[in-house]
């Protein structure tokens, strides 16, 4: 057997990411600070290392397990980036809190240069199974909520990898580069069979129908800083699960129309459960978790236009658009829990929608960073971010299957029924409550990236286009 | 001279929007007066040089509108009775108005009317010439609205404008429908389109002129619009407006398909005939005046009817001379008698008025054609026309026209004798000033314009001495029936000829109340109907049906995921099952 | 000449900002002036085609570049946004209004500005998508009826739904011809035939919402009432005119081939608009509810012109859309004047305000015969020409030339309809009394009556302005 040459550097964030869990452990009251440090250095060394050139490593032949290009780095930096921010609105938390966010965020990066199937679900499951514990407040809801979320991960997990399995077994290899070219011969059911159970298990992590409803129930009772990582960090792992195995593994392969078909199924079915149940929504977090499963919809729909698009070209916008979106989208959300846990306090639950009311006059920042997630997910201007995240998928959809843009269209509507509203609470009326409106430099750090998203929206297009 | 033609339809114009902005009184009289005054000068001097002139006004690429001017003798000579008869109008209404609060604007549009009148007469563009067309009928409809505490006021204004507005539907299909065969809008450069498209224009473009002219059947505007001021009843609804329609045929004769002149003199003769009759059996001063007018119109489509324009033309200067000098001095009348013009009770003896007196029968004189008055010539003109056309449409209007000169000389006579002869106050009464100078000036006017017959730019047929005893024959006739009836019994009008048709008469045959019952009710049901397709149907339907709808469908979504973890796995199970059993029944069938 | 087109677009967003930071009615006004300015001056040193052109790479990989160019098509529309814009500043300033009503309405401004002059598809999107939610504020936050939640919901989803759809359309476009450059597709000849249809039917949706098509219009009523006077200016004047805009230049522009093939259809539909909205407005109870009807009955003949094709019915478009955007905003203003003296909209519950107020009448009658179609007035070529359009394609056409020539008879009828209720007789008890029309009021109106008048005695320079444009 040969021994493998491991190109460190490419693992370099990782590494620092999985470092600076282990340092939290240790670091007692400073724990949070190392990590948020920690993490930042991980993110700044991805964009480092996509600054110079595509790195990949754990070689199979021509095939690599572990990819370090310009994607892999920019969704890492993302990771990090997003789990310093939870850390941020965290406030004062015990070392195994900030150590097990780190963890995750560690699975997040090793998930965003994973190359093959094993990878891809072990580091799935890294970025998972710390939460299992995070979600679970003290207290009864927070027992439910810790238990709901196992369970639903547990089935989730099993289910997408039975579906890997049976990848593999008609393909032969775990690759990705394996699969497009392996599953050509096989036996079409089994392929079908594979290809949905994995997407379905992956479309878990993302709440995409049918394994969505777990998001309002788990991100409504868990606290509110893991709801906001469950509904950033941990839903762009889920959308980047699904983007690399379509783009890099079943595109171009005999696969390629029953993962249209899947995806279609899945886009579809969130954007129309999604939006409709978040219409009748009074809570604040169940509103954004059942949006979020509307606006995984529109993270699928791209992607289910393979099966009209043909050639690699139109996989690479595909998946491009569906990148795009989810980073945008993943912003937006993080942008809105954060501000949310800022005014309700860490350890509070989203309370209802009318309890915002006002939320403008006693504390603008705070509503001002809100107010942009909200607009910027219903999609329109001046939150160009969101505009930018609704015009990518629109413009792959609208050359490649002008139905799924019709539904996607749709949805935005319906969305616009429930956002107006949630952006006229905060906007408008006398608030009673005194917001606390904390965490002024985490919140305006998330606004001014959201800002600069939307004004410079190629900082996102640049790397995810997935030009190789 | 171009200057002077732009001239005479500019002044008018800019002193009728100018003037809406005065404040004072004096101003807007010398406005009033000063500019028509202008607009005549112009006229008689452009009359010497006849100019044509035009530029693009409206490059619309396979068509251009161009505002173009001609004026030609027979223009000018229009002209010159609009702007003539507008001045006079003006003094007029300076002493009439003298009290009324709403002088300056009324001052103000009575100009913009002119200047649109002026328009028509010269535009020798047809989309240039609607412009003057509707501005008219605008002007019209503020100008029969004027008195604001008269409670039919603006009911009569809205349906002057709604039922010349509706006629000009066809119009404008029509003038649009030749522009488009034609390629140009310039009346001079119509020349050949094909006989369908001219039998269809023309056809939409004499609905037009029928609802202008409140010809059978879109009559029913004028009696109403007596509501307005006297002046304005003189001038637009005897001198110009109405006269407009049948000048405008004039103007497109050369288009028209020869056999359907016919429709125009089914027209012609249903309103001369019909329309005298209800004159004759009208029950107040004005009421009978506009009806005359309908039937003297009569007269000019009549003449275009069988294809002489000139004709048309001349009884058109006729009657403007002779109707603006009746309704002035109606309203003289109705003044010094201190009535609300019910012929019940307007009396007044002539001595008490010999200008009032002498300028009314001058000017029934006219109407009715005795010699040598104007009306004499341009109504022997428009028989002899008819006459020596020789046609199916000279025919009918030929025996119309008999049958309307008796009627005509019938309520002539009886409103002059309803009027003066009556018995009233003792008491010399007198004209104001600027009026009497109006009543002078036209009385003249209706008296000599019958010369225009041998020294004018009209050419008309030749004096037929056996339609000239025709004529008188029959104009005697209607004299002496009413002077019979007169003299049987003096307490009675004269109406009581008709006998029982009398009351349907004297209201237009209710033509008047059922065409506004059957519109408001089509117009009750039609938005009725618009209502419910649109708020129902649309909005309350298909639009907040669909968010009703929506919104079941949100709260059937959120109950259905109600219930915690099994109720989650349930679902999860089912969904994901149905996904992997899609996927895999497509990917085997397909 | 660049600079000028951006501060076009800058300067009243630029305006909206500050106007709102420094809660300041006058810094608004300023802005506005000074767009208009930028306007005014734009058609110097032009020549054929697009005049001047700006070209700023933004976003790359979803196609977006910051391109705006202007041409005799465009800027017309954008000059009277600057106008509209800078009345509707002054209006509410000087009735102490809130400046930040006066910051929403320059944000609508701004938005519609770029529409207008956007070059790009995605530029277009964005800017169309601008508008909704400074209007929706201003419809929800001071509108001046009880039903203005819901009518700004319904705007809002309206107004969405339609740019969504149109944004579709575009990105067909764009995927079919392979770049986002308006002028380019256009000047191409638009897209291929097999999308054509497509492509068209998605961006007149999207565009009918807008305009509004017959029945696509329900929003508009609901909104126009709901909304204060200067909303109502603006949705009349120009959020229209992006439907139209778009419908013509747009929708028109890059799917010849569709506009041509789904023109029965759409002039079908724009003739019973113009006669339901018509006959709904002859039952009409309330004042700017009318007005609001009225605008779907005139935006039928812009749609009906268009459909109706060539350049006669292209250029009557134009016209039209652009008379409607002088004539209805003077009705609103009007009407706004008249509920703001009275306190009701109710026609049953006005009349008489020629004795009461004879100037703001007189303006009312005005504006009244003028959005008729009186001819010499701004509103008759457009009309006229509608007409001629179809008549010009000849057959069943013709059936559709009629029904708008009668269309414009009941627009006739409605407006005498209602000046009968609230100019004619005695006046009511809500009239008596109520103040004449101020020096600043009439500041406002005045060039509105001004360019209706204008356009109306002379039409050529603008039609000639439109030959020249790009379409």
């Amino acid at each position: 057997m040969q021994a493998q040459s491991i190109d460190h550097l490419a693992l370099l964030p990782l590494y620092l990411a999985a470092a600076s869990a282990a340092v939290a452990l240790f670091a007692g009251r400073f724990a949070g600070a190392f990590a948020m440090v920690g993490l930042a250095a991980s993110a700044v060394a991805a964009v480092w290392v996509a600054a110079g050139p595509s790195r990949a490593t754990f070689a199979v032949g021509e095939w690599f397990s572990y990819a370090a290009d310009d994607a892999a780095m920019g969704a890492s930096a993302l990771f990090a980036g997003l789990t310093v921010l939870v850390l941020a609105v965290s406030g004062r938390r015990t070392p195994e809190y900030c150590f097990l966010l780190a963890v995750s965020a560690a699975g997040g990066i090793a998930l965003a240069g994973s190359r093959d199937l094993i990878t891809l679900i072990v580091a799935l499951e890294t970025l998972t199974v710390p939460l299992y514990v995070l979600v679970a407040k003290p207290g009864r809801d927070g027992a439910e909520a810790g238990a709901t979320f196992l369970i639903a991960s547990v089935t989730s997990s099993a289910t997408a990898l039975m579906g890997a399995a049976l990848l593999y077994a008609a393909a032969g290899s775990v690759h990705f580069e394996g699969l497009a070219g392996g599953l050509d011969g096989a036996h079409a059911g089994l392929v079908a069979a594979g290809v949905a159970l994995t997407l379905g298990g992956l479309g878990f992590k993302l709440a995409a129908v049918p394994l969505h409803a777990w998001a309002p129930l788990v991100l409504e009772r868990a606290p509110l800083p893991i709801a906001a990582y469950l509904a950033s960090a941990s839903k762009l792992g889920g959308a980047l699960a699904v983007i690399w195995l379509v783009h890099f593994g079943l595109a171009e392969s005999s696969a390629a129309s029953s993962a249209g078909i899947v995806l279609a199924v899945l886009a579809v079915g969130s954007i129309v459960v999604g939006n409709v149940a978040a219409l009748v929504q009074r809570r604040t977090v169940a509103l954004l978790a059942w949006s979020g499963i509307a606006h995984a919809g529109y993270v699928l729909a791209p992607l289910a236009a393979l099966t009209t698009a043909a050639g690699r070209g139109d996989a690479r916008a595909a998946a491009a658009a569906a990148f795009a979106y989810a980073v945008f989208f993943v912003l937006l959300e993080a942008g809105a829990f954060a501000s949310l846990t800022a005014v309700r306090g860490e350890d509070e639950d989203g309370g209802r929608v009318a309890e915002l009311t006002g939320l403008w006059r006693s504390a603008p920042a705070q509503a001002g960073v809100l107010l942009v997630a909200v607009v910027g997910l219903a999609g329109l201007p001046p939150a160009l971010a969101g505009t930018f995240a609704k015009v990518a998928v629109l413009e792959w959809l609208a050359g490649s299957a002008v139905w799924l843009a019709v539904v996607v269209a749709a949805g935005a509507v319906v969305g616009l029924g429930y956002y107006l509203p949630l952006a006229r609470t905060i906007l408008l009326g006398r608030g009673e409550t005194a917001a606390k409106g904390r965490f002024g430099w985490a919140v305006a750090l998330i606004g001014v990236v959201l800002v600069a998203v939307g004004l410079a929206p190629q900082l996102v297009l640049e790397f995810t286009a997935l030009s190789q | 001279m171009d200057l002077f033609a732009w001239a005479l339809v500019a002044l008018p114009a800019a002193a009728g929007l100018g003037g809406l902005l005065l404040r004072r009184r004096d101003h807007a009289a010398w406005l009033g007066v000063g500019a028509p005054a202008a607009a005549l000068v112009c006229a008689v001097v452009a009359g010497f040089g006849n100019p044509v002139t035009a530029f693009t006004l409206a490059d619309f690429g396979s068509v251009a509108v161009s505002a173009a001017l001609d004026l030609s003798p027979t223009a000018v000579a229009v002209a010159i009775a609009g702007a003539l008869v507008s001045t006079l109008v003006q003094l007029y209404s300076v002493a009439y108005l003298r009290d009324d609060p709403r002088y300056i604007p009324f001052a103000a549009q009575v100009n913009l009317f002119c200047a649109a009148m002026l328009l028509v007469v010269c535009a020798d563009d047809l989309v240039f010439l609607l412009i003057g067309w509707e501005v008219m009928g605008a002007c019209s409809y503020l100008l029969i609205a004027h008195y604001a505490k008269l409670p039919a006021a603006p009911g009569a204004a809205a349906k002057a404008f709604l039922v010349t507005r509706f006629g000009d539907v066809g119009f404008v299909l029509g003038v649009m429908a030749l522009g488009v065969s034609a390629g140009t809008f310039r009346i001079g450069e119509l020349g050949e389109v094909s006989s369908g498209v001219a039998t269809a224009s023309m056809l939409l473009i004499l609905f037009g002129c029928v609802g202008k002219s409140a010809q059978f059947p879109l009559q029913v505007w004028l009696p109403p619009a007596m509501a307005g001021p006297t002046p304005v009843s003189a001038l637009i609804h005897a001198a110009t407006m109405v006269a407009a329609g049948a000048y405008v045929l004039t103007r497109l004769l050369p288009v028209w398909p020869a056999d359907l002149l016919l429709v125009v003199a089914i027209v012609a003769a249903v309103s001369m005939v019909g329309a005298g009759l209800c004159a004759f059996a009208a029950t107040d001063v004005k009421g009978v005046l506009a009806w005359s007018t309908i039937s003297q119109v009569g007269f000019m489509f009549a003449a275009v009817a069988v294809a002489a324009a000139d004709t048309a033309l001349f009884h058109l200067l006729t009657h403007a001379a002779f109707k603006a000098l009746l309704f002035l001095t109606a309203g003289v009348v109705i003044a010094l008698a201190a009535t609300d013009g019910s012929l019940a009770t307007t009396r007044l003896r002539p001595r008490s008025s010999p200008l009032a007196f002498w300028s009314m029968t001058i000017g029934l004189a006219a109407m009715v054609g005795l010699p040598p008055l104007g009306g004499f010539f341009s109504k022997e003109a428009v028989l002899g026309a008819a006459y020596e056309a020789g046609t199916p449409a000279g025919v009918v209007v030929f025996w119309a026209g008999i049958v309307a000169s008796i009627v005509t000389a019938a309520y002539s006579a009886r409103l002059w004798l309803l009027l003066f002869w009556r018995g009233g106050g003792e008491e010399r009464l007198a004209v104001p000033r600027l009026e009497a100078v109006g009543l002078w000036t036209l009385a003249v006017g209706a008296a000599v314009t019958g010369a225009l017959y041998f020294a004018g730019p009209l050419h008309v047929p030749e004096l037929h001495l056996d339609l000239m005893a025709l004529l008188l024959i029959a104009t005697a006739g209607g004299l002496y029936v009413v002077a019979d009836s007169w003299w049987r019994d003096r307490a009675r009008d004269p109406n009581r000829l008709l006998g029982r048709s009398k009351g349907p008469l004297a209201r237009g045959l209710y033509g008047e109340a059922l065409t506004a019952r059957a519109t408001r009710t089509t117009a009750r049901l039609a938005s009725g109907a618009a209502m419910l397709l649109d708020e129902r149907l649309v909005d309350r339907g298909a639009v907040e049906g669909s968010a009703r709808a929506t919104l079941a469908a949100a709260r059937r979504t959120a109950l259905g995921h109600r219930g915690g973890l099994v109720r989650y796995l349930r679902l999860s199970v089912a969904g994901t099952l149905l996904v992997a059993v899609v996927a895999i029944g497509v990917n085997l069938w397909v | 000449m660049g600079v000028i087109l951006a501060a076009c677009v800058a300067l009243p967003l630029l305006g909206a900002a500050l106007t709102w930071w420094l809660r300041r009615g006058d810094v608004g006004v300023a802005a506005a002036a000074l767009a208009l300015l930028a306007a005014a001056v734009l058609p110097a040193g032009r020549g054929d085609g697009w005049w001047h052109e700006l070209d700023l790479a933004w976003a790359p990989a979803i196609r977006l570049d910051f391109s705006l160019s202007v041409d005799g098509v465009s800027w017309p529309l954008v000059v009277l946004t600057a106008l509209l814009g800078l009345l509707c500043c002054v209006h509410n300033t000087r009735a102490g209004g809130p400046p930040t009503l006066t910051a929403l309405l320059l944000a609508v401004q701004g938005a519609s500005t770029a529409v207008f002059l956007a070059d790009n598809a995605v530029l277009f999107f964005v800017a169309f998508e601008a508008v909704l939610l400074p209007m929706w504020a201003v419809i929800h936050r001071y509108g001046i009826d009880e039903t203005r939640r819901a009518a700004a919901v319904k705007f809002a989803l309206f107004t969405v739904a339609g740019s969504l759809l149109m944004a579709t359309g575009l990105f067909v476009a764009v995927a079919d011809a392979g770049t986002a450059d308006l002028g380019a597709i256009i000047a191409g000849g638009g897209v291929g035939e097999g999308v054509s249809l497509l492509v068209f039917v998605l961006l007149a949706l999207g565009f009918a919402v807008k305009a509004p098509l017959w029945p696509l219009h329900s929003w508009l009523p609901a909104a126009h009432t709901a909304a204060p006077t200067v909303g109502s200016v603006l949705l009349a004047g120009v959020l229209l005119k992006l439907g139209t805009y778009g419908l013509i230049r747009v929708a028109g522009g890059l799917a010849p081939d569709g506009a041509r093939e789904a023109a029965p259809v759409l002039a079908v539909l724009a003739a019973t608009g113009i006669v339901v909205a018509s006959l709904v407005c002859l039952a009409q109870a309330e004042l700017k509810r009318l007005i609001a009807y009225s605008s779907v009955g005139h935006m039928g003949f812009v749609v009906l012109a268009f459909a109706a094709g060539g350049e006669a019915g292209i250029k009557a478009a134009l016209f039209a859309n652009l008379a409607h955007g002088l004539i209805t905003p003077l009705l609103f203003f009007l009407a706004g004047a008249v509920k703001d003296r009275t306190h009701t909209g109710l026609l049953s519950e006005l009349g008489g305000l020629r004795m009461a107020a004879p100037a703001l009448a007189g303006l009312l009658g005005f504006a009244s015969l003028a959005s008729l179609g009186l001819p010499g007035l701004a509103g008759f070529w457009g009309e006229a020409f509608t007409v001629y359009a179809a008549a010009e394609r000849g057959g069943a056409w013709f059936a559709l030339a009629v029904v708008a020539a009668f269309g414009a008879f009941l627009t006739a009828a409605y407006l005498l309809r209602m000046l009968k209720h609230v100019s004619h007789g005695p006046p009511s008890t809500a009239v008596a009394g109520i103040g004449g029309v101020s020096a600043g009021e009439a500041a406002v109106w005045s060039p509105l009556v001004a360019a209706t008048l204008a356009l109306g005695l002379a039409p050529g320079p603008l039609l000639d302005l439109f030959a020249t444009g790009v379409l």
